[in-house]
C-alpha cells in the first residue's frame, strides 16, 4: 500500500466520522441555533477531507476539479444559509428583526437571555 | 468494497438522522434537516463516483449542491417573511 492510498484512506476515515458526529449530533441538539453550529463542520472539514482524498487520487484532472467546485460551493454556500436560517428563526421568534433584546426587555435584565426566550411584549401589538 | 463505497454507504446511513429531525420540531427545525440533507447528497455523489468509476456522478453532485443553495433560501426567505 503506497503513501497516498494510505493518505486517502486517513483522509476518507477523517471526513466520515465527522459526518457521523455531525449527522447524529443534528437531531439530538435542543434548540435550532445549536443544530447550524453543526452543519459547518459537514460542509468545510467532511468535504474538505473528501476533496482532498480526490484530489490525491485524480489530481487536477477534471474529476478533481469538480470535486474542488463542489468544496466550494458547499463551504460558502452553506455558511451564507445558515447565517440566512439563523436570522429568519430570530425574525419568527420576535416578530420582527432586532439585533437586540435588550430592546424589548430592558438593558441588562438577567432573564433576558436564552436564544429560546420569548419576547415579553407581543409583536402584533405594534 | 473499496474504502470510497465503504464512506459513501455510510453518508447514506447518515441521511436517517436528517430524515428523523425533517420528521420533529417546527418548521425551522425541519429546514435544519433539509439542510444537513442537501450538504450529504452532493457529498455522497463524490464518493459513489468515485467508487464506481462514474465522472457522470459529479456533474450530478455539482447541480445538487448549487441547487440545494437556491433551494433552501428560497425556503428560509419564505418561512421568515410569511410563515
Amino acid at each position: 500500500m503506497s503513501n497516498t492510498q494510505i493518505a486517502i484512506d486517513i483522509l476518507l476515515a477523517l471526513g466520515t466520522l465527522t459526518t457521523v458526529i455531525s449527522a447524529v449530533a443534528v437531531p439530538t441538539r435542543k434548540d435550532l441555533y445549536d443544530r447550524l453550529h453543526y452543519l459547518a463542520p459537514l460542509s468545510t472539514v467532511a468535504a474538505g477531507c473528501f476533496t482532498l482524498a480526490v484530489l490525491l487520487d485524480k489530481h487536477l484532472s477534471p474529476p478533481g476539479i469538480k470535486a474542488l467546485v463542489i468544496f466550494v460551493v458547499l463551504a460558502v454556500t452553506n455558511s451564507v444559509l445558515a447565517h440566512a436560517t439563523a436570522r429568519a428563526a430570530r425574525v419568527r421568534q420576535f416578530g420582527r428583526w432586532m439585533a437586540d433584546v435588550s430592546e424589548i426587555r430592558g438593558n441588562f435584565d438577567s432573564s433576558t437571555a436564552g436564544l429560546n426566550s420569548r419576547p415579553l411584549v407581543d409583536s402584533s401589538d405594534e | 468494497m473499496n474504502p470510497w463505497l465503504i464512506s459513501a454507504v455510510v453518508l447514506v446511513w447518515c441521511a436517517i438522522p436528517a430524515g428523523v429531525q425533517v420528521f420533529k420540531g417546527d418548521a425551522m427545525d425541519r429546514v435544519a434537516g433539509l439542510e444537513l440533507m442537501s450538504i450529504l447528497v452532493p457529498l455522497a455523489l463524490l464518493l459513489l463516483s468515485q467508487a464506481f468509476g462514474r465522472t457522470a456522478y459529479l456533474d450530478l453532485a455539482v447541480a445538487g449542491a448549487l441547487l440545494a443553495f437556491g433551494g433552501g433560501f428560497v425556503f428560509v426567505r419564505f418561512l421568515e417573511r410569511w410563515l
